[in-house]
């Protein structure tokens, strides 16, 4: 048995653990639920010492004598002053660096490359004199979409007459945006149901020795017995 | 009549269940062979990579990890195939630790069809902490500054793939295979200033805001959940996963938007009759 089956054993297992929580809460899915955090939390930390510890700090450090990586390491560690109330007020001076550099790279990015684009490309299409009708019409209902929204989501005015009626049409451009995303939300979930989907069904074939019918199978006798062995300790408790 | 009403309207959510699990595995047991389309912003990630010449240079940022696998994984080996038919050279990477494995079992699988060179044709860089500093250090210091080591731990400075394509810059074009909003990392960071050509494809939860991401010109086209990944797959002339997932989805989208009506009828039936 090679390393492929005992993997795809192991798979079908777990992915049958996490669906048996649809029919109720069960040992077997709080079991995958708590090996799937410890395996996660485990990975990640290893894969991080190893990635930047190991090899964004001490492999440049001593071995290519990157001496200055000393001044972003004694930031970093300063973060851990925290747990410290005394000296806690060193990890603001990191927390400064951090604010101070983050904010001034992304700020004038989001404002250039979000909202200003965005804004242009709301315009363009009705000036343009290559524009189609179509650019047109589409143009025509992106405006009214985003003054209608924008206006029911003003609050400093009181939603009466023409102000209530404008809104009333962006709660109709908020709602069937809303419609669409649940509607994508759906297939992506329908997309992930496949997926297991179609691994059990490979893991039910002969070359992986019938692994999902064999645990399904042992799974649901395991779970009856367990039924029946914890409602008659309930029944005995009820009794006494 | 009126007792069976009452009892529709109080379906056990687990015959709900059931039902949708059928409607999945039937049609990926037997399946129907339904259609697909193939919608235009699918055909411009294709376009672009089929009107490279050979030899040009394209990156792929797999960020995602096996929690989206279904939608994303035949997206990146449909791309992944169709870069390497075309002898296109191809850079991996990706910002989810836990997706590391992912990215690398595509490139090996992928790249051991078409026989193709690791280091000469293809590179996976793997995974590395750091987010924007790590585009931006790409696009200013170089690919190989950033990842002096490889995924395997190989040097990829003296790396043949490196040598003509050493920053961000000088890509033909970046893929992104997004499950979340990493897309605003490499537009931003990258995109903005580098100027590179930028497509992707997304979680089907992200498709609506996507759309408009290619409105405003961030990307020139993407592929939309395992839809687009299925689109993809006809447009190389390549069925696989995706497409065989198609089936399925059609079938269970049939099913909910029946419950849908279904679940209607029967409230607003209830409520004429006065029952709860």
């Amino acid at each position: 048995m090679d390393s492929t089956v005992i993997g795809g054993w192991i798979a079908a297992g777990l992915t049958l653990f996490m669906f048996s929580s649809l029919y109720k809460d069960n040992p077997f899915y709080r079991f995958g639920e708590h090996l799937y955090l410890g395996l996660s939390v485990g990975y990640i930390i290893i894969k991080v010492i190893y990635a930047n510890i190991i090899g964004g700090l001490y492999k440049p450090f001593f071995e290519d004598q990157q001496y200055l990586l000393i001044i972003p390491t004694i930031l970093g560690l300063s973060l851990y002053t925290r747990f410290f109330p005394k000296i806690a007020w060193i990890s603001r001076i990191t927390f400064a660096f951090i604010v101070g550099y983050g904010s001034g790279l992304t700020i004038p990015r989001i404002i250039a490359g979000g909202i200003f684009q965005q804004i242009e490309k709301i315009i363009t299409p009705l000036g343009k004199n290559s524009a189609t009708w179509w650019d047109i019409f589409s143009g025509i209902i992106i405006i009214i979409g985003v003054v209608s929204v924008l206006i029911y989501f003003f609050f400093s005015v009181e939603h009466k007459g023409v102000v209530n009626k404008i809104s009333r049409v962006g709660i109709y451009f908020v709602m069937i945006a809303f419609g669409a995303s649940f509607g994508y939300t759906v297939m992506a979930r329908m997309s992930l149901l496949i997926g297991r989907s179609y691994d059990l069904i490979e893991f039910a074939t002969p070359k992986y020795y019938y692994a999902t019918l064999i645990l399904l199978v042992l799974m649901v006798l395991i779970l009856v017995l367990y039924e029946s062995t914890r409602k008659k300790e309930e029944g005995s408790k009820d009794n006494a | 009549m009126n007792a069976l009403l009452k009892k529709m309207a109080n379906l056990d959510r687990r015959i709900i269940y059931v039902l949708i699990s059928l409607a999945i595995v039937i049609p990926l047991l037997y399946p129907l062979f339904i259609e697909v389309n193939v919608n235009p912003e699918a055909k411009a990630v294709y376009d672009t990579i089929d009107n490279l010449p050979s030899g040009s240079t394209v990156f792929l940022a797999m960020d995602f990890d096996p929690a989206s696998k279904p939608e994303l994984y035949p997206m990146a080996e449909a791309v992944l195939r169709h870069c390497f038919s075309r002898d296109l050279k191809v850079i991996g990477m990706t910002f989810w630790v836990t997706g590391v494995g992912l990215g690398e079992k595509a490139f090996t699988d992928i790249a051991k069809e078409y026989n193709k060179q690791y280091g000469t044709d293809y590179l996976y860089l793997g995974w590395k902490a750091g987010g924007y500093a790590l585009v931006i250090q790409m696009g200013e210091e170089g690919i190989s500054a950033a990842f002096p080591a490889d995924h395997y731990g190989r040097e990829t400075s003296t790396m043949p793939i490196l040598q003509k394509v050493s920053h961000l810059k000088h890509l033909d074009y970046l893929v992104e295979l997004a499950a979340g909003g990493s897309i605003g990392t490499w537009y931003y960071y990258g995109k903005m200033k580098y100027k590179f050509k930028m497509g992707g494809g997304c979680t089907g939860v992200m498709v609506a805001g996507w759309y408009n991401l290619m409105k405003i010109d961030w990307i020139n086209g993407f592929m939309g959940g395992l839809r687009g990944a299925a689109e993809y797959e006809k447009l190389i002339n390549k069925k696989a996963k995706a497409t065989r997932g198609m089936d399925a989805q059609s079938v269970s989208h049939m099913l909910i938007i029946a419950m849908i009506i279904f679940g209607n009828i029967t409230y607003f039936v209830n409520r004429a009759k006065g029952n709860k």
